[in-house]
């Protein structure tokens, strides 16, 4: 199966017929979700409009996350398999997981002067998102260290898996501490713990970043595409 | 051949980064005693860890400019075996000196000789892991430009877990109370990177060498 989308021409096609899809999805959910999330959803009864924030920082850090692991997935089918694309498809994400990494430390930052008093405290949460944005920092700086482009992607590819195996020991390390932050209220045994007004706004922005990311990556796996396609003819032109 | 990369000035030039390191410290907080006490082992192993960063460039590049590696490879002999010596080596010339110094610390510090040793023996368990870690970023960055940064970027957050529990145990030890726990799990940490380090830098090497 993955041989069949490693294909770049059938890739090219494919990603043409998802991107209108996930723009259109992007938009509508984003309209929705931040009217929703920041109009007509209550505001919390101890925390005030400031809750509100969460309809952002939430879908952000789950996203950051997740973007490790699909670098991780992306670095693995290109270490064993060796699909050029996997190395394009990893080399996408890394930034906007970086961007997404970033923005949950921003966003969590401005949430925390509101309600903790402090714009950053070094709580284990905290310091494991940050962790992850300094691992894709350190991805992009050994994939785009190299002269020549392709040499960078085993060694890249590498790390990410390395970085994989070491997160959730880094995590572990980092939880050492007593932490600050509050205990996930979604994704936990006993159900979820959010009321359901909360609920939906957050998801239908969860589902608007989804659809954002994979907007984002794509167009960006489509314009390495094309990059190299032009390279390549100009090699065979000269 | 391992040892005639020997060079006695590198080594001398790594300690006495280390002490200045260590110096710049008090300038930095300020000569009260009590202060320092505070932070006595954080400042060893940022010392620690910031003067052995640069050495860790040194560890494959001789044998990959020189060539020695490709001969390893048309021979046959195993890379995992070769990268493993490799860091024993770099170990005890690089790794040891800088031990060694740690009663100049010591004295600097006001830390009891009674838990010199004890000190010494975490330290060396946890510059071992951070030697199995440069491994990984030097062969990863060989090559690369700006290499030397580029792996120092690569290390430090990998290093977190071990200046974590590092610190933890060498805190302990110099309060006098519970170390156990912090140095098992420091233990474990370099028994891990033991395991995964000489794995990844075999793929990493032999990718330098085949699209060098």
């Amino acid at each position: 199966m993955f041989d069949f989308f490693a294909n770049p021409t059938r890739f090219a096609r494919l990603a043409r017929a998802i991107l209108p899809v996930a723009k259109a999805v992007t938009l509508v959910c984003f309209a929705l979700g931040l009217y929703w999330g920041l109009v007509t959803s209550p505001a919390d009864y101890q925390q005030g409009d400031t809750v509100r924030i969460m309809y952002i920082h939430v879908p952000v850090a789950w996203l950051a996350s997740s973007s490790y692991f699909i670098l991780a997935l992306c670095a693995l089918f290109f270490l064993v398999w060796r699909h050029p694309l996997a190395d394009i498809g990893a080399r996408a994400v890394a930034p906007v997981g970086a961007m997404f990494a970033a923005l949950t430390l921003i966003t969590g930052a401005l949430w925390g002067k509101p309600t903790w008093g402090t714009y950053w405290v070094w709580d284990a949460r905290l310091t494991s998102m940050l962790v992850l944005f300094f691992f894709f920092i350190g991805y992009m700086a050994l994939a785009g260290g190299f002269e020549n482009r392709r040499r960078g992607a085993r060694p890249a590819a590498i790390l990410a898996l390395v970085g994989a195996i070491n997160l959730p020991i880094v995590k572990f390390s980092v939880d050492w501490w007593n932490t600050l932050h509050q205990p996930a209220s979604l994704l936990r045994s006993g159900g979820v713990s959010i009321d359901a007004s909360m609920l939906w706004p957050l998801l239908t922005m969860f589902i608007g970043f989804q659809a954002f990311f994979i907007t984002i990556v794509l167009m960006r796996m489509v314009r390495f595409l094309n990059e190299m396609k032009k390279s390549a003819t100009a090699r065979s032109a000269s | 051949m391992l040892l005639a990369i020997r060079r006695p000035g590198d080594v001398l030039t790594s300690v006495g980064f280390f002490l200045m390191i260590s110096t710049l410290f008090p300038l930095a907080i300020g000569p009260n005693p009590e202060t320092l006490s505070l932070v006595t082992s954080s400042i060893v192993w940022i010392a620690v860890l910031l003067a052995s960063l640069p050495s860790f460039d040194r560890l494959f590049i001789d044998d990959f400019e020189s060539g020695f590696l490709d001969r390893l490879i048309m021979r046959r002999v195993a890379l995992w075996e070769y990268a493993l010596v490799r860091v024993i080596s770099h170990f005890c010339l690089m790794g040891l000196p800088l031990i060694a110094s740690l009663p100049i610390l010591a004295l600097f510090f006001a830390i009891e000789l009674a838990s010199l040793p004890l000190l010494a023996a975490i330290i060396a368990i946890g510059l071992l892991g951070l030697t199995l870690l440069g491994a990984i970023a030097a062969s990863l960055t060989l090559g690369a430009r700006r290499s030397s940064i580029l792996s120092a970027i690569l290390i430090l957050p990998l290093a977190f877990p071990i200046v974590i529990f590092g610190t933890l145990a060498s805190q302990a030890v110099l309060d006098g109370a519970a170390y156990g726990a912090h140095l098992s799990l420091l233990g474990a940490l370099c028994l891990a990177l033991l395991v995964l380090s000489p794995a990844a830098t075999f793929y990493a090497l032999r990718t330098a060498i085949e699209e060098r």
